[in-house]
């Protein structure tokens, strides 16, 4: 059950100009970063982190959840006006937001993704706040064997879930557990730093993913710019949201956020996933079918509901556990941790009053989204064809400045530019970057409870299986293991052709 | 030979690498309170690390990767690509990167940053001169303004001047 002393002491936390004011600039940033094609929402948040460190938590925390909020209804700007998603999760939006723009229906998809995308947001933040408490209390239980078994769980599930290979994910996560081990291990003996003092602490995080996110994309759009692609100004001179039709969407609405509140609950998922289940099931449960990829309100309602709603529950793994279920989610534990805010079991006991303070911050970023969308969603029409010359360079100097301040050393800078070369190599050759992210993140709390499960069960791995919760957790990692790669082999033919050889 | 074989190649040079590097690079000191246990020294994770990244590794090599049809199911996907051309270009711009790394301490933020600047804003297409100035300077400098004065970020002066 919630907290309520805590809950009533978060209120009043929160509701101050300050904390609010950076509510507001942090989603109003979000939706302007969201709406540039080229420019990411992790990038944004990225970026955005070095600057929170001189901010107190209540402060500094509250814009970067504005940032995100924002940044995901953001991508869906450009993915109705010019069919290009600024985020992943907007491209089940471009199948009908593009063609409502094209029948000059372009104001009333803005309007709908926004109502969708606030509506399923508010809804699945609310069953997290609810949710939360009873979750920590259940990883109270948790000892270092059932961490470790979380974790391995955690990282096959986003490893195998994420991306089109296993192989290619399962790369990315050994080479994220890899640079993690640059520094020093859990007895303090250096370790892989080659003589090099700034090696000593491992690679910064945050110039690290600067390099992955911000670097690699700059690199991406300069390398593949499409030289003949013309800007055009979409028309937005049409209608907006109307009752009738705020009556016709609101069941999809409320379908498609149950569904993201589903799949926001499960790290590795996220929320490409979930705003293409949430398109296909408005499709299916609609009474006109046959207007999806023509120019659908409840498809774009579908979409947006979907996607956003996964929002909330994506914080339980994070905030119990410390796992973060995707990359905002990483970026977002890096600035909770530097802001002194450690994820787990303690944290609402630590930091109980500061952590609803958060969390209601994030119900109000909804409504300050929702009056930000509706105000300004028309006049940003105009970003989607600013020149690149502009956005490049301008994302280069935040860049350089975010990844310097984190130690205020030009090493971190060095870093921040081989990282963004390295990413921009993954993102061509398909390689996903979150299990690498999360595994970058979680390999030190990993290799520290594996390592003090040994201790206890005295160097016998089999001690894992006496734990129930652990050998639980170890027996589902190794289904999905079987499933996953049973699933991939049949994908590719190969089940049949050892069939066929057997016979 | 795939783009991927290629990727899985270079991947099993650098766990190769790792693993020749490990004895090295780490502690063989039992962990504290692992007395007894050789097992749990600096290297023990490091080796499980290499262990699983040859894995992907090879298991990439071996099955070539997946073919974008494959992978995605759409019959008309384009195959994931890395040009030799691009990347000599990303490692171009990478190595802008690394000389300005290079002179930022002794050109100072505001010089540093403000050719870097005007060197990708050409690059991009920035064809007025006024334009090119009005970017690489004012853009730094408000930046600069914000970070040493508000966020309290000592950012280096020239050593020239």
């Amino acid at each position: 059950m919630i907290d309520y002393a805590l809950f009533y002491d978060g209120l009043l936390a929160i509701f101050n100009l300050q904390s609010l004011s950076m509510v507001l600039l942090g989603v109003l940033v979000g939706v302007v970063v969201g709406a540039i094609p080229g420019l990411t929402t992790t990038m944004a948040i990225a970026l955005a982190v070095p600057m929170t460190f001189f901010m107190p938590p209540l402060i500094g925390i509250p814009f970067l959840i504005g940032l995100y909020k924002g940044g995901m209804y953001g991508g869906s700007i450009p993915a109705i006006l010019i069919s290009t998603p600024g985020t992943g999760a907007a491209v089940a939006t471009t199948l009908d937001g593009y063609p409502m723009t094209l029948k000059g229906k372009g104001k009333l998809a803005l309007h709908t993704a926004l109502v969708a995308s606030a509506t399923g947001d508010l809804l699945s933040d609310i069953v997290f706040i609810v949710l939360i408490a009873q979750l920590v209390l259940l990883a109270k239980h948790f000892g270092p064997p059932e961490y470790f078994a979380v974790f391995i769980f955690a990282l096959v599930l986003i490893s195998m879930a994420t991306g089109t290979s296993i192989a290619k994910g399962l790369l990315s996560a050994a080479f994220g557990l890899m640079l993690s081990l640059v520094g020093t291990d859990t007895s303090g003996q250096w370790r892989f730093t080659f003589g090099q003092l700034d090696l000593v602490s491992g690679f910064a995080f945050v110039p690290l993913l600067i390099g992955l996110f911000a670097f690699s994309v700059v690199i991406e759009n300069i390398v593949h710019h499409d030289r003949d692609a013309a800007a055009r100004r979409p028309d937005l001179s049409g209608e907006g949201m109307s009752l009738p039709v705020l009556k016709r969407i609101m069941p999809t609405i409320l379908r498609s956020t149950g569904i993201g509140v589903l799949i926001g609950a499960i790290p590795g998922i996220g929320q490409p996933v979930a705003a293409m289940l949430g398109y296909t099931t408005a499709q299916r449960f609609s009474k006109h079918p046959e207007e999806f990829g023509k120019g659908s309100v409840e498809g774009v309602a579908g979409a947006e509901a979907a996607n956003n709603a996964v929002n909330g529950p994506s914080l339980i793994p994070l905030l119990t556990f410390g796992i973060p279920g995707d990359i905002v989610t990483s970026v977002l534990l890096g600035a909770f941790m530097v802001h002194g805010l450690r994820p787990g079991p303690d944290l609402f006991v630590d930091h109980g009053s500061t952590m609803y303070a958060i969390l209601i911050g994030m119900v109000v970023a909804n409504f300050m989204m929702l009056a930000v969308g509706l105000l300004i969603a028309g006049r940003i029409s105009r970003l989607v064809t600013l020149p690149r010359y502009v956005l490049l360079p301008s994302v280069m100097a935040f860049a350089v400045i975010g990844a310097y301040a984190v130690h205020n050393s030009v090493f971190d800078v060095a870093v921040m530019a081989v990282f963004g070369f390295i990413g921009y190599g993954m993102r061509r050759l398909e390689i996903p970057m979150a299990p690498l992210v999360i595994t970058l993140l979680l390999s030190h709390d990993m290799e520290s409870s594996l390592i003090r499960s040994l201790i206890i069960f005295r160097g016998d791995f089999t001690g894992f299986l006496e734990r129930p919760i652990a050998a639980g957790l170890l027996l589902l990692t190794a289904i999905v293991i079987v499933l996953t790669v049973v699933s991939a082999w049949r994908r590719s033919g190969t089940l049949s052709k050892i069939r066929s050889v057997s016979e | 030979m795939t783009q991927d074989r290629w990727l899985a190649l270079v991947c099993m040079a650098f766990g190769i690498f790792v693993i020749l590097a490990i004895p090295y690079q780490t502690s063989s000191t039992p962990m504290p309170g692992a007395r007894g246990f050789d097992l749990l020294n600096g290297a023990f994770f490091p080796k499980i690390a290499v262990a699983l990244f040859m894995i992907g590794a090879i298991w990439i090599f071996v099955t070539g990767g997946p073919s974008a049809k494959e992978a995605t199911g759409d019959e008309d996907a384009a195959e994931p690509s890395l040009s030799p051309v691009s990347l000599i270009s990303a490692g171009g711009l990478t190595l802008l990167l690394l000389v300005y790394v290079a002179v930022f301490e002794w050109a100072g933020y505001i010089v540093s940053t403000a050719l870097l600047v005007a060197i990708i804003a050409i690059v991009c297409g920035q064809r007025s001169i006024i334009g090119l100035l009005l970017g690489a300077v004012v853009f730094p400098v408000i930046l600069y303004l914000f970070f040493v004065n508000v966020a309290g970020v000592p950012l280096p002066q020239p050593e020239f001047l």
